[in-house]
């Protein structure tokens, strides 16, 4: 019955977002049932990882049909963890929309749709069947279609644009993958594809697949030469959408690819692995390079989204069980780190409604609790020793430098000194130069004040408990890399021939 | 559309489409048809309405509360996957009465989801097909 | 006659991808749902397509005949379609509020502001 406590994480965003859909519901009571809707699967998903914890890997199937024939839905300790985290980064992202949003966006439904978008998220996570993970992709690009265009400006409608036809090019390349997957290997279930994909002749075909899904969750985690959509979109919609947008929606790219290349692919592809540290080599680069060009706040974060994903690519294709741990604590780390730095500029913009660095400045001044947070969030991302930034790239390069990919991993350490300078020069620009215009100071609301608390204070317990987190993330790399818990746990024992 | 056929035909149509849409309904468990067709197939009608007399006059002549069908669709759809769980102890696990009703058969949960899914799209199309149709908001 | 249908697959893939590179919406979307046909029309074709049989026991029979249509491509093309149409149908409304609130249907019309 344990198995109950994930579809409790996943039922209750979707009960708060049909609640929310009712018509003639005020928006007060979408706020109170959307707020519901995040703690409960807050404390569902922190039950969830305590059970996963101890025993491994829980799953159910769909209906009670049986594993290959149904859907499969799975907690390992990788899913777990990311709904936990996922649920951690959506309150702060709430508490800060409860403020912002009412302003100066036509508010119609905003609350639903972002349960739904964390229900896609989640339900991404926990599925064990690769056309359902279609499925949930689909619920999560139709509700972050909708919160990047509410509000109808004009360059929120061109961001959607073009951030709608790259989403469908990268849905039919992935339902292509599925396509040429069910035809040379007869299921959809992730699980008995691990097992039944090493026997399949021709090679060609499995590799082509392969590339398939690397280029359709590529598009998703905006690696280097399909990412121009990202910071032409994320910045257009309000902070909380832009928040949860770009903290969780190109690391469910990543997790795909993780999941995939490690459960399924993880034999057929070693001639993939020089290829994608050029791509990822190229992604941390120009995501860098970019950030440093960029004047507006959330642009260059955007950017700074790109240079991360880079090192995660990197980690998911060194391939070894320690490389997967250090990627999945990485991801905890960017998720809430990211998270942190939209939330955190995000109030200062909203609240002196000033996104440009240019115009900035003096915020140290007069806002010091939140040139305090910016602080020990940049600090963290840049990855000085103590915060959770270290402890992610230090696993990384640790795993590259035994597996001797010693060039992508100098590139990866010389592009933390672009992360650096990024970070300056926002500190600078931003918090601590004299502004050129002085502003009269408003006293922060205090939604903006809890919002930015409750993200910069996670940021912090990730690194205090960093032993006890990395322990568990290693745990969870091992699981990923020796794989028949996972396979065992979904089809049992029996041995299934096609 | 000022065509006199279309304007007369069309309330005789209602029923039909609406008819023949649940017959779609409720033989889709074990035949072709289904929550999905059978509701589009009951969106039309309200639509083709929408087309000939306008939007404003179709709100007034059907004045159900659109927005209403997809929540209540949803609602019922999750609670037939959460009756399998209950009763069953497996999420969307299909319950069967062992009683046969005219009409609708053996009544059970697949049944209720199918249903949930007919008002969905039912409430879906309307709503977009009336945004489309309406030029002046 | 199967082997048409790889070459109509192309076809549809070919100029779908071509109408997205249109600074046109409309034309966006028309390739939009080209793109869909190709893919939806790719999985049905893969997954060894089987003329004339049912995907589905007869009402008269224990088991499936010999010889059976996949029922499994046949639910994941409707899937398909449904998510398909929904994702359509946003595209559509866009279209239409982008045209009323800011009366162009051409990308290079709708300049960023910063």
């Amino acid at each position: 019955m344990k198995e109950n406590l994930i579809i409790g994480a996943l039922l209750s965003p979707f009960v708060a977002g049909i609640i929310g859909l009712l018509p003639n519901i005020s928006v007060q009571w979408q706020k109170r049932v959307s707020l519901l809707g995040t703690i409960s699967m807050m404390i569902f998903s922190s039950l969830l990882v305590i059970e996963v914890d101890k025993v491994g890997v829980l799953s159910f199937q769909a209906g009670g049909w049986e594993a290959p024939y149904g859907i499969s839905i799975v907690a390992d300790r990788l899913s777990a963890l990311m709904v936990l985290v996922t649920s951690i980064i959506a309150f702060p992202a709430l508490i800060l929309g409860f403020e912002s949003v009412h302003k100066d966006r036509k508010v119609a439904k905003f609350f639903p749709i972002f349960m739904f978008l964390i229900l896609g998220i989640s339900g991404s996570f926990l599925t064990g069947d690769v056309f359902n993970l279609f499925v949930w992709f689909e619920i999560m690009l139709i509700s972050s279609f909708v919160l990047l265009v509410m509000g109808n400006s004009k360059k929120q409608v061109k961001g959607t644009i073009k951030y709608l036809a790259i989403n469908v090019l990268s849905s039919t390349l992935f339902l292509v993958g599925i396509g040429v997957l069910y035809g040379i290997a007869g299921s959809v279930n992730m699980a008995h594809l691990a097992l039944v994909l090493p026997e399949i002749e021709p090679k060609g075909l499995v590799a082509l697949s392969a590339v398939f899904f690397f280029v359709a969750f590529g598009i998703k985690a905006a690696i280097f030469p399909v990412y121009f959509w990202l910071p032409s979109s994320y910045h257009t919609p309000s902070t909380a959408a832009t928040t949860i947008i770009g903290a969780l929606l190109t690391k469910v790219g990543i997790y795909t690819m993780l999941r995939f290349f490690s459960l399924m692919y993880y034999d057929q592809i070693s001639w993939m692995q020089q290829i994608v540290f050029v791509i990822a080599a190229f992604t941390m680069i120009s995501g860098g390079l970019g950030a440093l060009a960029q004047t507006n706040v959330k642009k260059l974060f955007s950017f700074s989204i790109i240079s991360q994903i880079g090192y995660m690519v990197m980690g998911v294709f060194i391939g070894t069980a320690a490389a997967f741990g250090a990627v999945i604590y990485f991801l905890v780390h960017n998720i809430l780190v990211k998270g942190a730095l939209f939330i955190i500029t995000g109030i200062v913009g909203e609240h002196t409604r000033n996104f440009d660095l240019k115009k900035g400045g003096g915020i140290a001044k007069t806002y010091p609790l939140l040139a305090v947070f910016y602080l020990i969030v940049g600090l963290s991302l840049v990855g000085i020793p103590p915060l959770s930034g270290f402890w992610g790239k230090f696993g990384l390069l640790s795993a590259g430098i035994i597996t001797e990919q010693y060039w992508i991993i100098s590139i990866a350490l010389a592009v933390s000194v672009l992360t650096i300078l990024y970070f300056l020069k926002v500190w600078n620009e931003y918090f601590w130069k004299a502004p050129k215009v002085t502003k009269t100071k408003r006293p922060l609301p205090y939604k903006f004040v809890i919002s930015g608390s409750a993200i910069v204070l996670s940021v912090i317990l990730i690194a205090v408990f960093a032993d006890p987190i990395i322990n568990y993330c290693v745990q969870a790399g091992e699981d990923l890399f020796n794989k028949n818990l996972y396979i065992k746990s979904v089809l049992g024992d029996v041995e299934i021939s096609i | 559309m000022k065509t006199l056929i279309v304007n007369t035909a069309i309330k005789f149509l209602i029923p039909l489409f609406v008819l023949y849409s649940l017959y779609l309904l409720f033989r889709g468990h074990n035949e072709p048809g289904g929550g999905f067709i059978g509701g589009l197939i009951g969106a039309l009608p309200f639509v083709m309405y929408a087309m000939v007399y306008g939007v404003d006059e179709a709100r007034k002549t059907f004045p159900f509360n659109w927005p209403l069908f997809k929540s209540l669709g949803l609602s019922l759809a999750i609670s037939a996957a959460l009756l399998g769980l209950i009763f069953k102890g497996d999420l969307f696990a299909a319950l069967w009465a062992d009683f046969y009703l005219p009409i609708i058969g053996k009544p059970g949960t697949p049944i209720l989801f199918d249903i949930g899914v007919y008002f969905v799209v039912v409430g879906v199309i309307v709503e977009l097909s009336y945004n489309m149709i309406n030029y002046e908001d | 006659m199967e082997i048409v249908l790889p070459f109509v697959v192309g076809f549809l893939f070919t100029s779908g991808v071509y109408l997205m590179m249109h600074r046109n919406f409309i034309k966006i979307i028309l390739g939009m749902a080209l793109l869909g046909y190709a893919g939806n029309l790719f999985l049905f074709v893969i997954s060894r397509i089987t003329l004339g049989q049912p995907a589905f026991i007869p009402s008269d029979a224990e088991k499936m005949g010999e010889v059976y249509a996949d029922p499994f491509p046949q639910a994941l093309i409707l899937t398909a379609i449904v998510i398909g149409f929904g994702v359509q149908a946003f595209a559509i409304i866009l279209l239409k509020r982008t045209y009323i609130n800011i009366g162009t249907a051409n990308l290079d019309e709708l300049k960023d502001e910063d």
